[in-house]
């Protein structure tokens, strides 16, 4: 049982709290182009995400490990694929109490 | 498999109670408890000898979720680590032929939710699973989590004291403050979590002339909080607490009355 450093779940406004560091999003993927993925965030913020592998994704929701470039874009580290369906709403929520009120818990 | 599926309420809780219902929870209870990897990690870091606490309460069996990070198969026996964002939990399995299907989907990158206790073998702590089962509905990864704080907020709130958690958490701020009329605002939510509106609209169904009978109709809050609110301020409020549970609608949606 180990603490490995935590990966903040974040929606787009707090991705700027966590610049140079690593964080897990989980958003639709809206768009590919070359190596970039636009992700629509749980608050429905758009996030660009810089590819470390193919765009092949075979669900429209995935859950992105990546490090956090700027409040805009992250550069992925790994992904792994949430599903077709998949409550946004609901988890935009629990990024919001995990990353604030009830930090402790997580981090 | 386990009864009541949720967690039992605190020692404390109990001490107040009948003598059956405190030879029920003396002892080491048959909990389930929905946790974090880090909230594990803080407990067996606090552990005394091998009993383990999360906010005050002692554990038994927990459930978690995470995405496998390692896994080996040796004999009969399963390990894996899995990481849930707040940390990584090793995790061991016994299989048996049965489980062999089943663990044929264990693999580095699938999330999966975890049944079973901690164990402390050989010096190494670890998660000794009864079942692992790989998610397939990825709203279960929010679920368990708001669940998570669900829990700590349930117990860390309620003080261990008596009376229903529910009940015990909602008026933590009233104190006996005398709420003024309209105080802090029309719209200012109050530490009560009402708006000024939505406070004396209550106040109204709550009142004696509102109780008993057939409901009051829409107009005659309008009416009653017409010096101080507009229509639409009332009807906004008496929408809201229709929303949260506070009123219901009785001969038709213009008739409400309080759930007391």
């Amino acid at each position: 049982m180990a603490l490995s450093t935590p990966d903040p779940r974040v929606n787009f406004s707090l991705l700027e709290r966590f610049v140079g560091q690593r964080v897990c999003l989980v958003g639709r993927v809206e768009d590919t182009a070359s190596n970039f993925a636009t992700v629509l965030a749980a608050d429905g913020g758009k996030v660009k995400v810089k590819l470390s592998r193919p765009a092949d994704f075979d669900s429209s929701f995935v859950e992105f490990i990546g490090t956090v470039d700027a409040p805009n874009q992250i550069t992925e580290i790994d992904r792994t694929s949430f599903g077709n369906t998949f409550e946004l709403s609901t988890y935009n929520e629990l990024c919001k109490l995990s990353c604030g009120e009830h930090g402790v818990i997580f981090a | 498999m386990f009864g009541g599926g949720g967690f039992m309420p605190s020692q404390n809780q109990n001490a107040g109670g009948s003598p059956a219902q405190k030879k029920f929870a003396s002892g080491k209870a048959e909990t389930l408890r929905a946790v974090t990897v880090k909230q594990l990690a803080d407990a067996l870091n606090a552990a005394v000898d091998d009993t383990y606490f999360v906010d005050g309460v002692e554990l038994a069996n927990v459930t978690l979720i995470g995405k496998i990070v390692k896994i080996s198969f040796t004999d009969q026996l399963a390990q894996m680590e899995i990481n849930d964002c707040t940390g990584t939990a090793s995790v061991q399995m016994w299989v048996d032929q049965a489980d062999e299907d089943a663990a044929a989907d264990w693999r580095v990158g699938v999330y999966v939710r975890v049944h079973g206790k901690i164990s402390d073998f050989d010096n190494k702590k670890r998660i000794n699973a009864w079942q692992i089962r790989p998610i397939t509905d990825f709203n279960e990864v929010t679920y368990h989590l708001l669940k998570c704080i669900f829990q700590h907020v349930h117990l860390t709130k309620t003080n261990g004291g008596s009376g229903g958690g529910a009940a015990a958490a909602a008026p933590a701020f009233a104190g006996g403050a005398a709420v003024a009329r309209g105080a802090g605002g029309a719209n200012e939510v109050g530490d009560d979590g009402f708006t000024g509106v939505q406070r004396d609209v209550a106040a109204f169904y709550k009142s004696p002339e509102a109780i008993g009978g057939q409901g009051v109709h829409n107009d005659q809050v309008v009416s009653a909080l017409a010096g101080t609110y507009t229509r639409p301020q009332v009807q906004a409020a008496i929408d809201f607490l229709k929303d949260q549970g506070h009123l219901f609608t009785t001969m038709d949606d213009d008739h409400c009355m309080w759930c007391s």
